[in-house]
């Protein structure tokens, strides 16, 4: 088991009941490690998706002054969906939880674990 | 070459924003019952417009609630004069703005409100409930109330340098691609979106009817994440409520 796929279940293990799925993601949409608790969820095209998304939030907070992007949350009425870039922002981790999740805890739990990611990526 | 259609097809304010975003030089007729109005486009804005002894801003003002008749696009022909100053986002703002406090009347029989509730008097202005939740936010930059197709219905700014127009039009469409893609992967409706970046905290939160959405921009040093998502789902209850019916 490499080191990635080592994080990626001790997330899953710290965020119990809360977690839905997990996936570091290439900008190119590509997801090279992850994991969900739905064999329904694709999460190939979540990652297409969310890369999207982080680059136009990347492009839209440049054209409005408002600095380099580090991560989104969204919220609908039955997840929270983090994404976060890692590192030089070549690649992002994106995270789905419950709603029951407590925001503030899976915020530092990405705080912890971005690093440890960014490291354990193959270059 | 033109084009021809039905207003009940393609609103007016929506006629104005192709027209001026893809720069075209153009006149666009257009006839409501008795009434003609004529509108000139040029290098990405209306520049002229007339109906009978009407010319300038006035003309826009009084037409943007048609919602029946029809409308003829005519390419290449050149404004005879410039009458309007005001760029083609601020028309529509001051258009939406008279049309809420219903100061707009046709000048006609017709009424341009039809007056359904005891509760139609005239809504709040959301400028004014934007500054008051401006003064609760801890770290507030700017915030903006806006439509699903970008257009900028009132807003409130610490700096004044800061272009609310442009941030609407950013937002719209960051907010759209969120929106789509939640839908698409099946993970609920979506309530809003936070963006953190260097600078700021930037959330995105829908109306009831998701048709307007509300965006609220935050210091990232000093503003606070839990005081802004309360704030703003405070707020945007109160701006659904002073939505006109």
């Amino acid at each position: 088991m490499s080191k990635l796929e080592q994080l990626i279940n001790q997330i899953r293990s710290e965020l119990g009941a809360d977690f839905v799925s997990t996936d570091v993601v290439g900008m190119d949409g590509l997801s090279i490690a992850g994991g969900s608790i739905s064999p329904d969820f694709n999460a190939t095209e979540a990652s297409a998706r969310f890369s999207m998304v982080m680059k136009l939030a990347e492009r839209v907070s440049g054209k409005i002054g408002m600095g380099e992007v580090e991560d989104n949350l969204v919220t609908t009425d039955k997840a929270y969906i983090l994404t976060r870039f890692l590192g030089n922002g070549s690649y992002y981790w994106g995270l789905a939880v419950t709603r029951n999740a407590t925001l503030g805890s899976v915020r530092i739990l990405m705080n912890e674990y971005a690093e440890q990611l960014w490291d354990a990526i193959p270059r | 070459m033109g084009m021809q259609g039905n207003l009940r097809d393609m609103a007016i304010t929506d006629l104005i924003e192709h027209n001026c975003q893809s720069r075209k030089t153009a006149q666009l007729q257009i006839q409501h019952l008795e009434h003609t109005a004529d509108l000139f486009f040029k290098d990405g804005n209306v520049v002229h417009a007339v109906m009978g002894r009407l010319e300038g801003e006035e003309v826009i003002y009084r037409i943007i609630n048609w919602d029946d008749g029809s409308f003829n696009l005519l390419s290449g022909v050149e404004a005879p004069a410039v009458t309007i100053q005001a760029g083609w986002s601020a028309l529509l703002l001051e258009g939406a703005r008279r049309f809420d406090e219903g100061s707009l009347m046709e000048d006609t029989t017709q009424s341009i409100l039809d007056i359904q509730s005891e509760d139609s008097t005239m809504a709040p202005k959301f400028d004014e409930i934007l500054k008051e939740m401006s003064g609760e936010i801890t770290g507030f930059i700017a915030c903006t109330l806006a439509g699903m197709d970008g257009i900028n219905l009132a807003s409130h700014t610490r700096a004044k340098t800061t272009d609310a127009e442009a941030i609407s039009g950013q937002m719209t469409m960051l907010l759209k691609l969120v929106d789509t893609s939640v839908g698409h992967l099946g993970a609920g409706e979506l309530e809003d979106n936070l963006t953190t970046t260097a600078n700021a905290y930037i959330l995105m939160r829908y109306l009831p009817g998701k048709q307007y959405y509300m965006g609220v921009a935050a210091d990232r040093k000093t503003g606070n994440l839990g005081n802004m998502r309360l704030i703003s789902k405070t707020y945007a209850e109160r701006l659904a409520k002073a939505m006109p019916r």
